[in-house]
């Protein structure tokens, strides 16, 4: 075991964090390489689900990327998986969960840096949270 | 609220109120449980049949009523049901018509006085001990039973929605009528009539377990991840607490499905020096996703843990989480019809501490 | 057999920091792939070729391309793997330039992991995906355009020129909108009333065109090329298809109400014709104040003297369904309130004005017969104080925008009271002059210098009443110097802000509103006429304050954008939509609730998609508890496989 490599999945709005994504690429704003996206339709197709899966396979953190309120492609998707965000959240607090690996970010087509500064900032963040202890040891 | 007086012995006078709802035809059939040797099940009559049903059984089995009303509606089974609940069942009710699994305009809920039940394995015991009903609910008052830790936990000995309450007195039983169509039953059966409250006797009780629920809820948040895991160790993965839970209406639960299932070869993948990890795993995920789930339903009955073979605390589990989640909401489960379930509906309402860091 | 996957190196772009050849052999292992190929840019012709050479010669059953973000190359990559027969949703992108080469350049070897992890992901996606076929459905060739202004009117005209029919609604009386308000208009100082009305009244009798003035949309249902607009048509309380509009009812109705067309400052009655111009000049009836309305008996003076026996007091609105494959939403914009600036008078000091009121006041038939005069006495104003950005520029107190009509407005309105009093002086307050238009800048110069207007650069503090001048305070900016004006009448450029209502009809047709309300368009510089919904166009000043050339010309690109969608006949939708496993399925409708769309829907006890409505954005796969409802091609297995592989 060397030094602590989180990994953090990111789960980004095709219309919204995953542009603000490519355009912070473009842009050759440099982040650490930590979270590992999948791009999705609408923040609010982000079933709960993924973001318990993704921390019991061992994911440090996990990024909900999506549209500020008002500007969700699909009306107000972004608003619904707030709701959802916020059961889970809580549910992980309740249960001693560490809930500050989920995050919840609204970033727009246009904030590149916002999302270089999210990635950034959560690293450190899960850097100081140290590794998931639901991750099973698993050391590649 | 009006109630009706009915004079008499209670369990004669609730058996002669259901009996008359059959034979005037408010109702078609009486779903409730009754006792026989072996244990309590759950039991349709119909008009003509014998009601040898128990109105205050001082035990839930493990077949919900709720639940078998959410078969029968969805089955398309025709004609109103009067169903015999306990509070908590009550409030389920509520939800599963909110869910679209339940039809409220083809239902009776007759509720009654409950102040908590002992565990359904317990109770077959205190029979045989000899043991009567009302014996065994007078034990668990004054403490030399023990009820179920949900129970004496339970803000709700008269739920909050019902449309004839049943709850005994001094002299006979008084049904209450908590909707219009309470009303047009009690005017049906020609009972004297007068106002009353089915909450105020309960008043100091309720307040009593407010505070202790209160109480009870903030010691039982997890401190982290390792009591997590001795919580769940034991968990066999029967997955009883689902089945018997009256919220859990899905055909097939997503968390025990081959759509999220666990994938066991990953276990090698895995170091095996951690031995039992990727197990936990599974229960993780069944125990939270389900919770994620439900937990905004959840009516508190604490079935789960009555249910579950290894025993674990599960009303601490579900108490907890029932509680955080709904709070988050301003909602509480079987509160009212109209009020919509917390992650079925949608507002724009303020939850912006869950964004960011 | 097997997966393909194409690792581009985009020039030194994605291989300059990204070990290609570590980066292969990884992929070489994943389950699964049986070719891995790189290319120094995929997308060129040989990089192309090279692919389906590959998925023909090794039968590839899916293709993976490590490239440069989806939204660049996705396109190309689907149609080359089309043109040999693979199925183009068996195609996927795996976006290792943007996502990691250029963001993580100092970190090689992590990018190239990440990159690594990517390509294995979107592997895993692939292995859920299924051939699907693009929907294809028939459009109904209908316009239906919101707002009869000028943009609605000069939209409407354009459609039904191309054949198309058109439903044009308009909530008030009669259409005309802002520009029938006008006096004149810059800088040609045409009369509006002689360009607009020839232009009302052709749009109205236009063969292809049905007119619904006094009606407003209330729901909007369906999608692009098949949506489903329901018309409330308010009750007139006269049979419109009797009166001639002689205005006999007006003459005869005791009620005076203050009138909206002439911006309060002369009055209507309570049965009324909108303006002598209105189109369609008919009568309606303000069931609010009528006291035959009110009382349900008594006066009735109007019905008496109707020589058409038109006037009923029955209710006969109703509602109205249309089918339309195109939407064009031309709302406009009204001026904010003078009430709102207390530093002004907040509306009390009768002698200040909105411009839109002062333009009433010039305008020859309008309630001063186009006479400057003072609301208060009656008298000819001598001094003049206008003053611009009222509610505009002012990103602390009011709308951080500008109004972009303002300059030229009152520049014009200044100039015409100069005709109208001769040896009047206008004082203009100003920030800035913007004056970006044809023959714009020439017609300030002209106001400045032969007309003699006052240009002062700065703000005012107040206006208050002093005796019966009102006096202005403010600085000038150029000079420093604090000026005090003792004027007769003061007239507020007040912003331009979106009409009202516009956010409930935004709702009803799911397309957004940006900063300050104003519709938003789809990109600002390059789909300026689109919203995001497919269908859904915009014209004129409902996306921004416009005068009127601009107008009009984006009222025809609109006309043109909502023709070229409705001459091919059929739109192509993604298939990439919702899905129901029946046996899983419990009707809980959770879905439906979640669903922005009214997409998904229970029936009998089982949740069904109409592949119309659905825009895939997959909300009720996560509102659905059992897994039942799943996107295609992104369902639930395939998600939680991704994160599987992307973690692990």
């Amino acid at each position: 075991m060397g030094e602590f490599k989180p990994v953090i999945v990111g789960f980004l709005c095709r219309w919204c964090a995953s542009a603000a994504a490519d355009l912070a690429g473009t842009s050759r704003l440099q982040y650490p390489a930590t979270i590992r996206p999948i791009r999705v339709n609408c923040s609010s197709m982000v079933d709960p689900a993924y973001i318990l899966r993704a921390l019991l396979e061992g994911a440090d953190g996990v990024l909900v990327g999506a549209c500020h309120p008002g500007d969700c492609h699909y009306v107000d998707g972004n608003l619904k998986e707030r709701r959802r965000i916020a059961v889970i959240k809580n549910t992980l607090g309740k249960l001693g969960l560490q809930p500050e690996r989920v995050r919840f970010e609204y970033i727009s087509t246009s904030e590149g840096l916002k999302f270089a500064k999210v990635a950034e900032e959560f690293t450190r963040q899960i850097r100081k949270l140290g590794p998931n202890p639901l991750r099973g040891g698993f050391d590649d | 609220m009006i109630r009706a007086v009915l004079r008499g012995d209670v369990h004669k006078q609730a058996v002669s109120l259901l009996t008359e709802l059959l034979s005037k035809g408010l109702a078609d059939y009486v779903l409730a449980y009754r006792t026989r040797g072996e244990g309590v099940e759950a039991c349709i009559y119909r008009k003509g049949d014998v009601l040898d049903l128990n109105v205050f059984t001082p035990t839930i089995p493990g077949l919900p009523i709720p639940t078998i009303l959410s078969w029968s509606s969805t089955s398309g089974l025709k004609g109103v049901v009067a169903a015999i609940v306990k509070p908590c069942m009550a409030r389920a009710i509520v939800e599963l018509a909110k869910l679209q699994q339940i039809d409220r305009d083809k239902l009776i809920i007759v509720s009654v006085d409950c102040i908590g039940t002992i565990d359904v394995e317990n109770y077959k015991d205190l029979l045989e001990e000899g043991f009567t009903q009302t014996g065994i609910t007078e034990e668990c008052l004054n403490g030399r039973l023990e009820m179920r830790e949900a129970c004496g936990l339970c803000t709700d000995p008269v739920p909050p929605v019902f449309d004839l309450h049943l709850s005994p007195y001094k002299g006979g039983l008084y049904a209450y009528a908590g909707s219009k169509l309470g009303n047009k039953i009690l005017e049906v059966l020609k009972a004297p009539r007068e106002e009353g409250d089915p909450y105020v006797k309960f008043k100091n009780l309720i307040s009593r377990r407010q505070e202790e629920k209160q109480r009870y809820v903030e010691e039982a948040k997890f401190k982290g991840f390792d009591e997590l895991q001795k919580f769940f160790e034991d968990c066999i993965g029967c997955h009883n607490c689902m089945e018997v839970c009256p919220l859990c209406f899905c055909k097939e639960c997503f968390y025990d499905s081959p759509r999220y299932d666990y994938v066991t070869r990953r276990f090698l993948s895995w170091s095996p020096q951690d031995g039992m990890t990727p197990l936990l795993q599974s229960k993780l995920q069944f125990h939270v996703g389900r919770a994620v789930h439900m937990s905004t339903s959840c009516v508190e009955c604490g079935l789960c843990e009555q249910a579950c073979p290894k025993d674990i605390n599960l009303t601490r589990l579900f108490l907890l989480l029932a509680e955080a989640n709904q709070e988050l909401f301003s909602y509480r489960a079987g509160r009212s019809v109209e009020e919509e379930p917390p992650l079925r509906t949608f507002h724009a309402e303020g939850l912006s501490s869950f964004e960011g860091g | 057999m097997g997966y393909g996957v194409f690792i581009c190196h985009c020039g030194q772009n994605i291989a300059g920091t990204i070990d290609i050849e570590k980066l292969v052999r990884k992929v070489s292992g994943i389950r699964g792939v049986t070719h891995v190929e790189d290319y120094i840019f995929m997308c060129s012709d040989p990089g192309q070729e090279r692919i389906k050479k590959a998925i023909k010669e090794k039968n590839l059953e899916g293709i993976v391309v490590a490239a440069c973000s989806p939204s660049l190359h996705e396109e190309t990559f689907r149609k080359a793997a089309e043109s040999v027969g693979l199925n183009p949703y068996l195609v996927e992108i795996a976006n290792i330039r943007e996502w990691s080469a250029w963001p993580h350049q100092a970190e090689p070897e992590e990018a190239t992991m990440k990159a690594f992890k990517i390509i294995e992901s979107t592997v895993e996606k692939l292995n859920g995906d299924k051939p699907l076929e693009p929907l294809r459905l028939e459009v109904v060739r209908r316009v239906m355009v919101i707002g009869g202004g000028i943009a609605g009117i000069q939209a409407a005209l354009d459609v039904a020129e191309a054949g198309i029919e058109v439903i044009l609604v308009e909530r008030s009386p009669s259409i005309g909108g802002r520009m029938a308000q006008l006096s004149e208009t810059f800088p040609t100082l045409d009369c509006p009333q002689c360009i607009l009305t020839p232009k009302m009244t052709s749009v109205a009798h236009h063969p292809l065109v049905k007119l619904l003035a006094y009606s407003e949309v209330e729901e909007v249902s369906g999608s692009a090329g098949n949506f489903k607009v329901k018309v409330r048509r308010k009750p007139t309380y006269v049979d419109w298809n009797k009166c001639v509009g002689c205005g006999l009812c007006m003459e005869a109705c005791p009620v005076e109400l203050p009138s909206e067309f002439e911006m309060g400052l002369a009055h209507r009655k309570a049965i009324y014709i909108q303006f002598p111009q209105a189109v369609p000049n008919k009568a309606v009836i303000d069931s609010e104040n009528c006291i035959r309305m009110k009382y349900g008996r008594g006066c009735g003076l109007c019905a008496q003297k109707c020589p058409a026996n038109a006037i009923t007091f029955e209710d006969n609105g109703k509602a109205e369904e249309y089918d339309v494959g195109a939407i064009i939403v031309a709302t406009g914009l009204e001026v904010m309130d003078k009430a709102n600036f207390a530093e002004y008078g907040a509306g009390e000091l009768k002698d200040v004005l909105t411009g839109l009121e002062f333009e009433r006041m010039l305008a020859p038939s309008g309630p001063t017969g186009g006479k400057v005069v003072r609301p208060s006495d009656g008298r000819v104003p001598k001094e003049v104080v206008f003053i611009q950005c009222v509610g505009s520029r002012d990103p602390e107190n009011w709308n951080p925008y500008c109004s972009k009509i303002c300059c030229m407005y009152t520049a014009k309105q200044a100039l015409l009271y100069k005709h109208a009093v001769p040896g009047g002086q206008a004082y203009i307050f100003y920030i800035d002059i913007r004056a970006d238009g044809k023959g714009y800048e020439e017609f300030i110069h002209r106001a400045m210098a032969e007309e003699g207007v006052i240009y002062l650069r700065g703000r005012v503090g107040r206006v208050y009443q002093e005796g019966d001048k009102l006096r202005v305070e403010g600085v000038d900016t150029i000079s420093g110097l604090k000026i005090v004006i003792d004027a007769d009448m003061v007239v507020l450029a007040t912003a331009a802000v979106p009409s009202s209502g516009v956010e409930e009809l935004a709702k009803k047709l799911r397309i957004q509103l940006g900063e300050g309300g104003w519709l938003k368009e789809a990109h600002l510089k390059l789909r300026p006429l689109e919203t995001l919904t497919s269908g859904v166009f915009i014209a004129g000043a409902a996306q921004y304050p416009k005068d009127i050339t601009d107008t009009v010309s984006q009222a025809s690109g609109a006309a043109a954008k909502a023709v070229a969608f409705l001459s091919k006949g059929y739109v192509v939708r993604e298939p990439l939509i919702a899905v129901v496993n029946e046996d899983i399925c419990s009707g809980c409708g959770n879905c439906e609730e979640a669903c922005s769309y009214q997409a998904i829907k229970v029936v009998d006890g089982k949740a069904n998609v109409d592949e119309s409505l659905c825009e895939g954005c997959g909300s009720c796969t996560a509102a659905c508890p059992s897994g039942a409802v799943q996107l295609k091609n992104y369902d639930k297995r395939q998600i939680i496989k991704m994160v599987e592989s992307i973690v692990g």
